[in-house]
């Protein structure tokens, strides 16, 4: 009875989900071993320490993404969210009488709180399909981006919000410490938690987890609220990465996100999947893109990859699934 | 001169564990309206299932106008001019009753060939005259009524030229005016020489429309009678038998003090001033047929569905009970008449189907505490004798039997007190319902009360301390165990 | 008909019958049972010109009305390819990118020399090929449609990127050949420039598509499939030829868009159409056609359309007046989809109470 809580979804059937992470970290091992052969650069400190930070800033999304879908649900509207609070952050920091930086970061924050929260309520109040939900959302939201900075690029060159973005602690890059305590955090949630299997439980059957006294609204609604929180701390990172806050962030890095949980083995139809299987999948598109990047590929070449990559993943999980049926 | 539409020689079908039918024997004649009774599991639906081509037989014969004939899809028995119109009925809810009846096939204009939707609509109106109903064919079939559905659904076999007809309790949700207008209609396909297999458990139907009569027990088929030269007591007792006596322990409890009271539970045009109380100990049994609103009572009861009217006392006190949370908190646990879609999440665990009712409960913090769950479920696996190769197993690849005492086990770990038991031994294998009636008088002897909504009467008779009736959304009687019989309930319940 | 006797004769409807049919019969069908979006959609668009015409100078012009309809044939033709994809109860958000990969072909094919017909049939095998991707992929592979089209939606913006980059001609993507832009800039009469041709496209494309939906087989099939796929199966339809087929309709309307833009522009970039499936989807939402399949025409689909047009240009006309940021456009736009898919979720759920029985 023994279980190895750290390798897999709360109250899972261990075989078969153990052995497909354990595939993707194998995956993993030798995608890096070729590119580290196939491109001298590959290698480097720089390298290695940029490639992480890029995918702990599409990381730490694709964590509470993991949530949002393991309950059955979706939000596309990350990306937006991203760039609206990467917008509002540098918009108040250039003000003529600008607030403290503290308070602009915590205004980010609470940016990407409210996004989540209109998320949550609204698709559980009106039941909506959260898709075409969130799609609305992310329109919203990347459209006050333009209309907070006329569409132009604000700078932001500013101590604290570039040590999210760029700064490092024991030579570990910030945000990666960051991504590895959302991380770890996530994990524990969802595998030894009683809200996450609460999650787990309402992406299995919802109506069953009603019956069971479970508050489904509330989980609902808090997961969606973590992941607009979420994406607006990746804004943070990416604003200060770039140190610049821009409508155009973003733009299209929820497939990005979606892909990682998918290949991690989360199903859209919920109920089933892992915080560590998106931790897997997140690693290895951050590898694949920057291993092609090193290669020679440019990034039109990557877009094309990123497509397909997503529609074969999910026809594989597809066809298996079926197979043992 | 052979008049036989159907015959279905010595069918057999096992599913794993299960035999379901075992050399079944049933004829159809031309013109015939022939009832098929049985309690449930005893083996009609899945016969049926066989018959529509949605099941394959395992052994046996099904030979259609003397030509024997096989199904490998639903497509296949159509093509053989059968229809099943099933209770959940299978509309096109967005088109016009017109679309329906003649969908796939609509009308065309020459030449051209689009759709002549004057013919269409002058068509449908022909039909649905053959059946002497007039409907307006242009309207949107979801905002009919179920018994215009069910209309719609007829008039499309009709046109399929469905020379067997098949009705899944048809009577269910209807009302007095629509099922003398049903067995208008029926008897109106009687003469058109189709031949109509009709489903139900309402003996006094049966006697009014059925020319014979089939009963299935326990997959068996026990005897086939003309309507006329049976009678109640006769049909009854084939469809019970007699060994089932012996599943029943001996309901031997002393009561205590009452428990919950319902007073005046009301839904406007569902269910009128329902009231009744439960005391300790006590199995109180709410018998009636499909749609009496036995289901609403019940769904309202727990917090599931809105009430207009009505109150709750629990020992004596008020309570406000909107929520299924709310009704747990009041130590009431509710049993789903359908355990794959409310009851259990298939793709999870035994073990976390056990404490979905209670996560809250299982350790002091926020993270749950592993060993206290699995201690807790390992004990009521042993308690409610659940077959599970481990606590890890998915629920999805037990037997039924074994999941629903895993949603038993779920209540009981709530520790709840008031238990509403909906079918609680539907679809499931001897040996578990035996274990589930155990674990019901275990439950009574610890003063717990139990309400139990069932269809089947041997079950009400034996495990009831009081029955009460519930016939087109009222009560209509209540009985001791003493003054039980079936006749008197099955009376009560199809005033 | 299957033979029937004498009952026949007694019940037929005879043609006086049918004419009864009042006009109180057929308002209480659209108002009450709510089955066409198009009142409401009207008396809203009446209600926007009227707050525009107000509001600012010069919307009520007929320069203006111009302006308004050389926007939305692009968003109209991609709207009738989503609602046979949201009838059949499917959906595909890669149209935007279908159409910006088309618009670079032909950039691309004209700098290659091929002759204007011959571009046109290149775009329309564009799309043809990206809808039967996708339409294979989801009835055959299995893959719900969301995911499916997001990943060809990366997919052709990808390609489109990557064509528009390695030819470095074509860095702007103009385009010469006359014959080619009078696709979109024919005028009727050519002299007086009344009417533009693109107008004409959306006219004729409606009116068929609208009698093709209402009076063939092909049509009524897809509402059925979007209605009740099992009862659908039964009845004998191909559901996966029919889903099929509304995928490749969506992807070839997608391409055709893509010719018209361009030969608007002359310009053929590679970030044609970028976000456009929020605005068709809206519209083709808003126009009453459910997410849940089986429901909805294209009536309401053409009047959301000159809605969206008409709020797109009066924003434009609001900022010069007003000083409202134009950008306040993609907010309001996805503020409409919500909308849109509440008023939906709304009507389900008065249907679901409706049909609430005893058990």
């Amino acid at each position: 009875m023994a279980k190895n809580i750290t390798a897999e979804s709360n109250g899972e059937r261990q075989k078969t989900r153990l052995s497909s992470t354990t595939i993707l970290f194998m995956f993993l091992v030798v995608m890096v071993a070729s590119f580290a052969v196939l491109s001298k650069d590959f290698y480097s400190v720089y390298n290695l320490s940029s490639m992480l930070t890029n995918i702990s800033f599409s990381g730490i999304v694709a964590g509470t993404l993991t949530l949002v879908m393991i309950m059955g649900g979706l939000d596309i509207s990350i990306g937006g969210n991203i760039a609206l609070t990467s917008c509002l952050v540098a918009y108040l920091y250039n003000l003529e009488n600008p607030p403290h930086i503290a308070l602009i970061i915590l205004i980010g924050l609470l940016l990407g709180t409210a996004i989540g929260a209109f998320n949550g309520f609204i698709i559980t109040r009106l039941d909506l399909n959260p898709i075409i939900t969130t799609l609305g959302t992310m329109a919203m939201t990347r459209g006050m981006g333009y209309v907070l900075t006329q569409s132009r690029s604000i700078l932001i060159l500013e101590n604290v919000v570039g040590f999210i973005g760029r700064g490092s602690i024991a030579k570990i890059p910030f945000p990666l410490i960051l991504f590895g305590v959302i991380y770890t955090i996530l994990a524990v949630v969802m595998a030894r938690s009683k809200f996450g299997r609460k999650i787990y439980c309402i992406g299995s059957n919802q109506e069953a987890a009603r019956l069971s006294g479970i508050n489904v609204r509330r989980v609902k609604f808090i997961t969606y609220l973590v992941s607009g929180i979420a994406a607006s701390l990746s804004g943070l990172i990416l604003t200060g990465q770039t140190a610049v806050g821009m409508p155009q962030h973003a733009n299209g890095s929820e497939l990005d996100v979606i892909t990682a949980v998918l290949m991690g083995g989360t199903s859209l139809a919920g109920g089933k999947g892992s915080v560590l299987g998106t931790l897997a999948g997140v690693l290895i598109l951050g590898v694949l893109y920057n291993g092609f990047t090193m290669i020679g590929f440019r990034y039109v070449h990557i877009r094309v990859f990123q497509g397909a990559i997503l529609i074969l993943v999910v026809s594989l999980y597809e066809v298996r699934d079926r197979k043992r049926f | 001169m052979d008049n036989r539409l159907l015959e279905m020689v010595d069918i057999t079908k096992r599913f794993p564990g299960v035999l379901a039918l075992e050399r079944v024997n049933f004829d159809l004649k031309k013109g015939e309206v022939h009832g098929l009774l049985g309690e449930n599991g005893a083996g009609k639906s899945t016969l049926i299932k066989i018959l529509a081509g949605d099941y394959s037989k395992d052994e046996g014969e099904i030979i259609i106008n003397g030509e024997n004939v096989e199904f490998y899809s639903p497509s296949d028995s159509q093509s053989r001019g059968i229809s099943v119109i099933y209770q959940e009925l299978n509309t096109l809810d967005t088109l016009s009753v017109a679309e329906n009846i003649f969908v796939g096939n609509l009308p065309k204009k020459k030449g051209l060939r689009t759709v002549d939707w004057k013919t269409l609509n002058r068509n449908a109106k022909t039909v649905l005259g053959r059946m002497l109903v007039d409907i307006n064919p242009r309207r949107i079939v979801g905002d009919l009524t179920v018994h215009e559905k069910q209309i719609v659904e007829i008039a499309k076999a009709i046109y399929k030229d469905a020379k067997i007809l098949v009705m899944d309790e048809p009577t269910a949700a209807l009302g007095e005016k629509d099922t003398v207008s049903l067995f208008n209609i029926i008897r109106s396909l009687k003469l058109q020489d189709v031949g109509v297999i009709y489903i139900s458990h309402r003996l006094k139907e049966v006697f009014e429309i059925t020319d014979r009569v089939t009963v299935l027990r326990d997959g068996r088929l026990i005897g086939t009678e003309v309507t006329a030269e049976t009678s109640r007591g006769r049909l009854i007792t084939m469809m019970v038998g007699r060994e089932l006596k012996d599943m029943y322990p001996k309901r031997d409890v002393p009561f205590g003090k009452t428990l919950i009271e319902v007073h005046n539970l009301t839904i406007r045009g569902i269910i009128e001033d329902i009231n009744f109380d439960v005391r300790e100990g006590e199995i109180v049994g709410l018998f009636g047929l499909l749609g009496s609103g036995r289901q609403n009572i019940v769904r309202a009861l727990y917090g599931i569905d809105e009430k207009d009217n009505g109150t709750i006392k629990i020992k004596g006190s008020p309570v406000f009970i909107d929520t299924p949370a709310q009704a747990l908190l009041h130590n009431i646990g509710f049993m789903p008449i359908d355990r794959k879609l409310e009851g259990l999440a298939l793709t999870m665990s035994v073990f976390s189907n056990i404490t979905m009712a209670h996560i809250d409960e299982l350790g002091s913090g926020y993270f749950i505490d592993k060993n206290l769950e699995m201690e807790q479920s390992q004990k009521w696996v042993n308690d409610v004798n659940i077959k599970t190769p481990s606590l890890e197993t998915d629920v999805n690849s037990l037997s039924g039997g074994n999941q629903q005492k895993i949603v038993l086990a779920k209540l009981l770990e709530t520790g709840s007190n008031i238990f509403i038991m909906n079918e609680p031994t539907r679809g499931i294998d001897v040996g578990a319902k035996v274990d589930i009636y155990q674990m019901m008088e275990n439950l009574c002897e610890k003063g717990a009360g139990i309400i139990m909504i069932s269809s089947e009467l041997p079950e009400v008779l034996a495990m009831s301390d009081r029955i009460i009736t519930i016939s087109q959304g009222k009560i209509t009687g209540e009985f001791t165990r003493k003054e039980a019989t079936q006749e008197k309930l099955l009376q009560a319940a199809t005033v | 008909m299957k033979g029937v006797g004498n009952i026949m004769t007694d019940n037929a409807v005879s043609m006086e019958e049918e004419q009864k049919r009042t006009i109180k019969d057929r308002v209480t069908e659209v108002f009450v049972y709510g089955k066409s979006m198009a009142p409401a959609l009207i008396i809203l668009l009446i209600l926007l010109i009227a707050f525009f015409g107000i509001m600012t100078p010069n919307f009520l012009t007929y320069t203006n009305f111009k302006a308004i309809i050389s926007n939305f044939p692009i968003i109209a033709i991609m709207s009738v390819g989503m609602t046979f994809v949201l009838l059949i109860g499917g959906l595909d958000i890669s149209v935007g990118s279908i159409l910006g990969f088309t618009a670079v072909n032909v950039a691309l094919f004209h700098h290659i020399g091929f002759p204007a017909w011959a571009i046109v049939l290149v775009c329309l095998a564009i799309g043809t090929a990206f809808g039967s991707f996708n339409g294979v992929i989801i009835t055959k592979v299995g893959i719900n449609p969301v995911i499916t089209t997001l990943g060809t939606m990366a997919l052709a913006r990808g390609m489109a990127s990557w064509f528009a980059l390695d030819i470095e001609s074509l860095k702007l993507g103009r385009i010469f050949d006359q014959k080619f832009l009078l696709i979109a800039r024919l005028y009727l009469p050519q002299d007086k420039q009344i009417i533009p041709i693109t107008l004409i496209y959306v006219i004729v494309l409606y009116t068929i598509m609208s009698l093709v939906l209402k009076y063939t087989d092909y049509g009524r099939k897809v509402y059925a499939v979007g209605s009740n796929e099992y009862a659908a199966r039964l009845a004998g339809i191909n559901i996966n030829r029919i889903k099929f087929s509304s995928y490749v309709m969506s992807g070839i309307m997608a391409s055709i868009a893509g010719m018209i833009l361009v030969a608007q522009l002359s310009l053929g970039r590679d970030d044609a159409g970028l976000g456009s499936e929020l605005e068709v989807i809206t519209a083709v939402v808003l126009g009453g056609v459910s997410l849940a399949g089986g429901k909805g025409n294209l009536l309401g689909v053409i009047i959301s359309v000159i809605i969206l047009g008409v709020i797109r240009n009066g924003m434009v006309h609001l900022k010069e007046a007003i000083g409202i940021s134009y950008y306040w456009r993609e907010v309001v736009k996805g503020a409409i989809l919500i909308l849109a898919i509440s008023i939906d979720a709304a009507r389900l759920m008065a249907v679901k109470k409706r049909q609430v029985v005893r058990q």
